[in-house]
This record gives structure tokens, sequence and C-alpha cells, in this order.
């Protein structure tokens, strides 16, 4: 018994010591994790990729058939094109390689693949689509293909030589074979908080921004510039009205703060807040007498601020005198900024919800949302590749300057008090903090904020409490609402395998093999015949030492 | 890869042993029990290796990429062992020089074969990816069964009452190259960072080299006289 063990023994190790000593620095099979596209459900209505099953070998988009096959894009391959002729020709799936670091990517190639992004997103597909950041192996995958999709047209004879001898391919397999299952658990999650005006009837002005974030992987959507922007824009208010509010006498306005999830998915969060406020509470501060809200999206980037309504604003209304006063203080301090007024009717009629604002006026709140994006179907709002890399500082805190600086002017009227056209109320020790608002943003991108991940991922809850720790830092009557789901008739559902492990292995064609054979036994009758004549050899040898000896 | 690559790495693994063991004559001598109780020495001189550098050599923990330079020499040493387990099997058996030789090189290097290299054949070289090291290992083992015959020439040599005295600092060397050469080419792989198929080579000519030399001294030997 012993010796049997010690024999098993004594294989293993030296099995383990044979493994070990041969491995090589480029390997056969790799192991990587890959983020599969959007799949949703918005009230019945089937959104995004239904597959996730890949048992496929690599191909390069520039091939002519590419049926059944993984097709292998960079994100510069990846165009509307490109992505269509794939889903024409019922490849196996799509595996689009991220590039590590997006700001070493030309504007007009993010350009182009946001807008394709998009597009893809709007269709609903079986095929499985996957994102994966960009290493090594996967690089080393793609030259591959990409040089046989190149050799495609050189002559007969090296094709015919590639196929066999030198060619190497790539299968790629997803191990993982259960079937896509349905979450209907999910929970959203809104925050908010108020700074209390005095007086008996003060007016309430809300502001408001969602902080999900949206692309074509949810794994990979961090969401910085929409709308990680709003939040970080949001916060820095509450800090600073917090301090313009420590005195009794610089209180005019209530001011109610929220930040809510599902915004991404029709303004759901939003719209269940607004529902729980309204319909189930006691006393709210959006019962009566709000001002107006103010909604927060997309604020990190260009020279445009667009004010976003659903009716054009009437003279002597708060909303009015407040676009005056923007328009007011983008001319007296940042005149190359231009302020435009966008009006979009409430489709009814249309699933869609457009705007946070929408949300509001539904309920017969006067709101309008400031964004830097004028089309609300645009590309920037939801892409995987809008990281902190590209956010632009300065312009976030100048849209933040604008925003604070206005919401001053209109709540202290100073601008009927014969005050200077230029007048700061944010400097010294009002001012917007560089380092805070930075932090903020990288923190806020640290982790994809996918409304799928927000409720179940240890990183993403975390997110959510600090959000709300910030909010009892500055704020009062802090409340945090959790949404569920009506399990029968769940307004939105999501799908599990969202990040998959993904095998890759290296392979040859089966001529190859049959190459390799040849090649092996024409080595094996070398040996036999020279053991055959190893006799001459001996012979010879020893009549040598003969003569010499004698 | 497939069941095919496998098919190809085996027989290029195998058939020299095969091809060896009867084109040299063994089969005829009825050798096939005396190869197995080889074998079985070998497992067993492996065993206490194993006990012994268990025992008294801690697992390295110097920094990756750090090469333990004086630990990998006495490890090295410890295979001094395999020469006592050669002599061990050559001197149970009777009969000429020749057929001793054979036998117990025959014997150890097969056991070597089937312990360490069919397993990991097994289980690697049928699986869906490809990767030449299968091939390489398959190369290897040819190599091996040179270096054991060899190996197993240089102890008989050494061990020989009759043998003269000029050829005893020859023999002492090619036995301890025989020993070291393992560490030798560790070494030659830190210091020159070469990849699979170089070592493979520098494995094959080193083990070329020692065997030609040991062929000359054997013949030298015996039929000086």
């Amino acid at each position: 018994m012993t010796i049997v063990n010690c024999t098993v023994a004594v294989l293993l190790m030296l099995c383990a010591q044979c493994m070990h000593g041969s491995a090589l620095p480029a390997v056969s099979s790799y192991d990587f994790t890959a983020y599969r596209m959007q799949q949703y459900n918005l009230a019945q209505q089937k959104h995004g990729c239904r597959g996730a099953i890949v048992v496929a070998e690599a191909r390069s988009a520039d091939e002519p058939s590419l049926t059944r096959r993984c097709v292998i894009m960079k994100i510069q391959d990846f165009t509307v094109e490109t992505y269509f002729e794939a889903l024409r020709q019922n490849a196996a799936a799509v595996l689009i390689l991220l590039p590590q670091n997006i700001s070493s990517v030309s504007h007009e190639t993010v350009k182009s693949f946001m807008v394709s992004e998009n597009e893809a997103l709007q269709k609903e597909t079986l095929i499985p689509v996957y994102v994966v950041p960009e290493d090594e192996q996967l690089l080393y995958m793609y030259d591959e293909v990409k040089q046989a999709a190149a050799s495609r047209t050189s002559s007969i004879l090296v094709r015919v030589l590639r196929s066999m001898v030198t060619a190497t391919a790539f299968q790629l397999l997803v191990s993982n074979n259960n079937a896509i299952k349905a979450i209907t658990d999910n929970t959203i999650v809104a925050l908010e908080g108020a700074l209390l005006g005095t007086g008996e009837d003060a007016p309430t002005i809300v502001i408001t921004a969602h902080y999900d974030s949206y692309g074509l992987a949810p794994w990979l959507s961090y969401g910085a510039d929409s709308n990680g922007s709003g939040v970080v824009i949001l916060l820095e208010l509450a800090r600073l009205f917090q301090k313009l509010y420590s005195s009794s006498s610089t209180r005019p306005y209530n001011l109610l703060f929220s930040l809510t999830g599902g915004g991404k998915y029709n303004f759901l969060g939003t719209k269940r807040w607004i529902e729980e406020n309204l319909d189930h509470a006691e006393s709210s501060l959006l019962h009566d007498n709000v001002a107006f809200v103010l909604c927060l999206d997309t604020l990190a980037k260009g020279d445009e601020l667009y004010v976003h309504v659903s009716r054009p604003p009437k003279p002597d209304t708060p909303l009015h005198s407040f676009v005056q006063q923007l328009e007011e203080v983008v001319f007296s301090r940042f005149p190359w900024v231009t302020v435009g007024l966008v009006h979009k009717k409430i489709n009814l009629v249309e699933s869609t919800v457009a705007w946070e604002h929408e949300r509001y006026s539904l309920r017969r709140i006067l709101g309008f949302t400031l964004s830097h994006v004028e089309d609300p179907k645009s590309e920037l709002r939801g892409t995987i590749l809008d990281t902190m890399s590209q956010v632009d500082f300065r312009k976030l805190k100048r849209n933040a300057i604008i925003i604070a600086e206005a919401l001053a002017r209109y709540m202290y009227n100073l601008s009927d008090k014969g005050s200077p056209k230029d007048i700061q109320v944010f400097k010294g020790q009002l001012d917007f903090q560089d380092s805070r608002m930075s932090s903020l943003m990288s923190f806020l991108t640290s982790v994809p904020r996918a409304a799928q991940l927000l409720h179940k991922e240890p990183g993403q809850i975390l997110l959510v409490n600090s959000l709300e720790q910030e909010f009892k830092h500055y704020l009062q009557q802090v409340h945090r609402h959790t949404f569920r789901q009506d399990k029968r008739d769940p307004e939105i559902t999501f799908f599990d395998q969202m990040n998959q492990p993904i095998v890759m292995y290296r392979v040859k064609p089966a001529a190859f093999d049959l190459f390799l054979g040849g090649c092996i036994t024409a080595y094996l009758g070398i040996v036999y015949y020279s053991i055959q004549n190893f006799g001459h050899l001996y012979t010879k040898l020893k009549a040598a030492v003969k003569t010499k000896h004698q | 890869m497939t069941l095919f690559h496998f098919g190809n790495c085996f027989a290029l693994a195998y058939f020299p042993y095969f091809i060896t063991y009867k084109c040299s004559g063994l089969s005829e001598y009825n050798a096939f029990w005396r190869c197995v109780q080889a074998g079985a020495t070998y497992l067993f001189v492996q065993l206490c290796k194993m006990l012994f550098l268990a025992t008294f050599f801690p697992t390295w923990e110097g920094g990756a990429g750090v090469y333990d330079f004086v630990g990998e020499f006495m490890k090295s040493t410890v295979d001094l062992a395999d020469l006592l387990g050669l002599h061990l099997v050559m001197s149970r058996n009777a009969g000429k020089g020749e057929y001793k030789i054979m036998v117990a090189a025959m014997g150890w290097a097969t056991a070597e074969l089937v312990m360490s290299r069919f397993l990991p054949l097994w289980v690697g070289a049928r699986g869906i990816e490809f990767d030449w090291k299968y091939i390489q290992m398959s190369f290897d083992s040819n190599i091996s069964l040179v270096h054991y015959i060899a190996m197993a020439a240089v102890v008989w040599m050494f061990t020989r009452y009759d043998l003269p005295k000029s050829f005893r600092l020859p023999v002492t060397v090619l036995l301890a190259l025989c020993v070291y050469k393992a560490f030798l080419i560790e070494l030659f792989v830190h210091i020159f960072m070469l990849g699979s198929w170089t070592v493979l080579l520098v494995k094959a000519v080193l083990t070329g080299a020692i065997s030609l030399c040991s062929l000359f001294l054997f013949v030298t030997l015996v039929h000086s006289n």
C-alpha cells in the first residue's frame, strides 16, 4: 500500500516538475473576463443582446465570410456597417477590444465608435456581443487573425503552406453553459436631503441629478460626463449652499437636493421618488410652492449650455427669471459660452422620457434640465468611452460656477439691488474646490455605475452608501428611498451573466496534424536507420582503436 | 489539440525506445524483466531522493527571478544517487558490459519516460489548445534516452577494477558532467535567457558530446587489450 502511495507521489511530483520546467512565455490557452452587452426589458419591450454562449473560431472583421465565427474588432473597426454585416451574416459572436487608455485614440475614432455604439444599442439581437479591455494576449490574437485576413489575397502556394504549417487559429469558448436568467428583484435607490429656508411658507427649489450610467456593456459604463458631472456639481452646490445657509438671514428658499437611480431607464427612480413624495408622504417640500426643479445632466464638456424645457417659460415666472440670471452670469463672466433654450414638448405616445424634468412636468411641477447636450438621444449620454480621462475639469468647474452664481443671484435678487453686473458670490471661502471636484469624480468613476450593478455589487453598494454619507454631512432631513419592483409586472427587468469568463485557445488546423505526422515519421525513419547502422560505426571505431594500439 | 496530436507526440516520444530495444538485441536476451527491475530501482531511488530533498532542502523563498545558485547546485548533487542506483542495477545483472549497460539504461530511461512524460502528454496534448511544448517534451525524452545510456556506460567504466590510471580523470569528469548537466543547462538558460527550442538544441548538443566521449572511452577500454 505504501509503495503504491509513494509511486503515486513520485508520479505526481515528476509531472509537476516536468510541467513547470517547460512553461512557455507564449500561452496556448488564456482566460479573460469579457463584459456582455446590455440586456434589459423595459415594460415588456426587449432591448440589447439576448445571447451569451460562444463556442467559435476568431475571425477578423475584414474577412468576407463571418458566419458562425466570432468577429474580433478593435474600436476603430467597430462601425455601423461592420457590426450590422456581422449580424446579417449570423456571426457566432462579436468581441470588441477596448483600449486601456482612451485618450490615446483619435477623436474621430471615438466619435464614430460612440455613434455606432448608440446604433447597436437601438437594435435587439440574439448574437452575443462582448466588450473586453485590451491586453497583450488579446492584441496578439487580433494581429494574428488580421494577418490571416490579409494573406487571403496572396498566391495559392503561400495559402496552402500557410494553412498547413504556420497558421494559428483561435478558439473562443464561454465555459458557462447556463441559460440567461432574468433579475427582477433589483432595487432603485433615491437619496434626498434638504437645506431649509426661514419663514413659514418659503418656496422650494429642487436640485436633482441621476447617478447611474449606461453604455454598450454595463460593466464598462463609468459614465464620467453622463452623469458623474451632474452628481459632482450637485454635491458641490450642497456644500456651498450649506455654508451660505449657516446664518438664518440668508435662507430665502428651501433647497431640496435629490440623487436618483434608474435615470438611464426613463428616469424610473425620479418617477418613483416623485410618487413617494406627492402621493404617500404626509408632508413633503414637493407638495406646494415649488419655484422650479433644476435637473443637472451631462455638464463636463463643451462651450454650450442648453436649458431644456417642456414648454417655453412665461415672463415673470421663477423659471424665466432664473434663465435670465443664467444668461447674465454667462454674459458678464464667460462670454464665449453660448446659452440656448431648447423646447421639446412631451410626447405621451412615445415610450421614452428624454429628460429628467419631463417626469416633473408630467406631475405639473415646473422644471428644466441643464446640459451641454442638445439632442436628448445624443450618443454622449450613454457610452463606454465616457471615462474620467474624457472629462474637462475646467469646463466642469465653469459650468458649476455658472449654475451656482445664477442660483444665488436668483435666490437673493442680486440684480435688482443695483449691484454690479459681475458680482461674484462664490469666491474666497465659498470658492469651488478643484481638488474636491476631481476626487469626487474619480470616486464616482472608480466603479461602473450601471443600474444592473448598483444594488448587488459590493463596490457599487459602497458608492451609494458614501453618497448618502456625503448628503448627511451637508444636508438635513436626509432620506434614502429604496424602491422595489412589482414582482409580477416589473417596470424593468435586468439579466445576469453580464461578466463572463472566456477561454481563448490557440489551435492549429487539422492539416497541420497531418504535416506534423509526416515529419515525425521521417524523423523516426532516420532514427531507425541510424540505430540499425550503429554496428558499423562501432566496428569502425573498434578497428581504429586496435590499429592505434598496435 | 486532438487525439491525432497526442498520437504524434506519443510516437515521437516512445518509438525511439522501442526501436532501440528491438535493434540493440536486448529482446533476444529476454531482458524484459531485467529492464522492469531497473525501472523499479529507478522509482525507489527517486523516492529516496525526494525524501532527502524534502527533509534537508527547505523551499527557496527568495524573490521571483532570483536564481538560487548554491541551492540548485546542492540539489543537483543529490542526483549522485542516480549513479548509485545505476550501479546497483548493473551489479545485480551478470553478463557482458554492453548488455549490463543497455539493460540498466533502458529500464531507467523507460521508467522515467512513463513516470514523467506520459501523464502530461495525456492531459495536455489532447486538449483543444495547441502548444509546441508537447513536441518539445517528446524530443527531450529522446535526448534523455541517449543521456542515460551514456551515463550507464560511464558508471560501468568507473566501477571497473581494471580501469587504467590514465582513464581515471576523463571518466570522473564525464561522471560529473552527467550529474550536473541539468544544472549547467539551467544556468545557461538563466544567464542567456534562452528560448525553449534553443534549450532543446543546447541539451541535444551537450548530450551528444558527452555520449560520443563516453563511446570513445568505452571502445578504447574494452577493445584495447
